[in-house]
């Protein structure tokens, strides 16, 4: 019988040692959905220099082939799962985007809204779907002496973040104690 | 093709009969794994098409295996005749074929493509549980249970469907095993009414390959789910940009 990373094991285990003691101590796996029984799993042991160097090029690898790498992470103590964007093959560390999807819609959902809209609402036959989108947004800050300017120091109404607020960060996860999953491409259905 | 499936393939032509479709699977499963395919190759079946992603190493070869020989036909420029043009084409539901209006200038004709519904994809899928291995779906059980709540794999267990409201759309979806996934919504229609629950779309993915014509993939069924769920939870836009997105009354739907 075998483990689902290919060793050898006996008939009465369902997974090696290797296997068993990396779940067990919370290391980094890599499962893979695979055609042939099942799921491959790649663990990720630090010690094991050689091991560690094949891993992290089969990541490399993977998303090269249009693989989908979803890894688990944890923000405010909830378990989340976010997609991989690429991989520090030196550092061996997973990048992902660092926002909250749902805080990210809410960002949104406070966005200024255009004149154009504002003018549509105020019409009498406004549809009602739309009503309760033109709320100010709340996170931005009116220049204290200049009222028709942001506090960033661009005007009012402007579209867009802020001057000088980060568009886009990234968190980087090693990959030794990261739980992933890779998804091969799609073929559709 | 690789060279396991090669020295396989002179072994039966020397010795007939001595080769087993285990021996096929554990080749593909060593070609695979030497050509860095980590999701595997796609298992060929007798009679029955396979559609694998293209960028696969062999993807038309492996489609193209036990495939009946009419059911494959590459298209060249002289097959294109300008003269002729279509005309309208329509799904009929009582005999359950995609009929096709088309003239040329002698006439109209009409053309149907072969009988589809859920009866034949039913026996169709059936068939392709030829593919799969026990031990693989067990272990994607195991898998699946880890990632959804205990009352979501008691329903999945029992039923073969569980339920999962995306947080951030607020989407709720139906993952089936072995039928694509189902999006319903609760907010009120393009015209502002309130319907209540009401059906998107059926949205079906298979990593690696499916085989045509049924609701198999290539992956054993809750791979499948497994893939759905995850894509959904991660990146729900790439999800719905990844699945084919069948209407309710498709065949292919499976409702």
């Amino acid at each position: 019988m075998k483990c689902a990373c290919g060793r050898t094991i006996s008939a009465n285990k369902s997974a090696c040692l290797a296997c068993t003691s990396s779940a067990r101590k919370g290391g980094g796996v890599l499962e893979i959905l695979n055609v042939q029984g099942g799921d491959v799993k790649i663990t990720f042991d630090k010690d094991d220099a050689q091991d560690n160097i094949r891993a992290r090029r089969i990541v490399t690898d993977m998303l090269r082939r249009g693989y989908a790498l979803v890894v688990e992470v944890e923000r405010d103590g909830v378990k989340k799962y976010e997609r991989i964007k690429s991989f520090d093959e030196k550092a061996g560390e997973y990048i992902i985007a660092d926002f909250d999807s749902l805080e990210a819609a809410r960002v949104d959902a406070e966005q200024e809204v255009p004149q154009t809209v504002v003018d549509e609402l105020s019409r009498p036959d406004a549809l009602p779907r739309l009503a309760g989108t033109a709320e100010p947004k709340a996170s931005r800050k009116q220049d204290p002496n200049d009222p028709t300017k942001c506090a960033c120091g661009a005007k009012w109404r402007h579209q867009g973040l802020c001057k000088g607020t980060k568009r886009r960060t990234y968190r980087r996860l090693p990959m030794e104690i990261t739980k992933a999953t890779g998804i091969g491409r799609s073929a559709g259905g | 093709m690789a060279s396991s499936l090669t020295s396989l393939a002179r072994k039966a032509a020397i010795l007939p009969g001595s080769v087993s479709w285990e021996d096929v699977h554990a080749a593909l499963a060593r070609d695979a794994k030497r050509a860095g395919e980590w999701a595997g190759y796609p298992r060929p079946m007798e009679g029955t098409r396979m559609v694998v992603h293209p960028s696969y190493p062999f993807a038309q070869k492996l489609s193209e295996t036990f495939c009946p020989e009419d059911s494959v036909h590459v298209c060249h420029n002289s097959d294109v005749d300008e003269s002729v043009q279509h005309r309208n084409s329509w799904r009929s539901y009582r005999d359950g074929k995609e009929l096709t209006i088309w003239s040329d200038s002698k006439g109209f004709y009409f053309t149907h493509g072969r009988r589809q519904n859920q009866t034949t994809m039913l026996l169709e899928t059936l068939g392709a549980a030829r593919a799969w291995d026990l031990d693989a779906e067990m272990r994607a059980m195991a898998t699946l249970q880890r990632h959804v709540t205990e009352w979501a794999y008691r329903a999945y267990f029992l039923t073969g469907t569980f339920l999962e409201t995306s947080p951030r759309s607020q989407v709720i979806y139906l993952f089936r095993r072995l039928r694509p996934t189902i999006a319903l919504t609760s907010r009120p229609d393009r015209k502002g009414r309130d319907v209540g629950v009401r059906f998107l779309a059926a949205l079906c993915a298979h990593p690696v390959g499916y085989y045509d014509g049924t609701w198999a993939g290539a992956l054993v069924p809750t791979d499948d789910v497994i893939a759905h769920l995850l894509l959904m939870r991660s990146d729900e836009h790439l999800f719905w940009k990844q699945c084919n997105q069948h209407p309710a009354w498709a065949p292919e739907a499976g409702i």
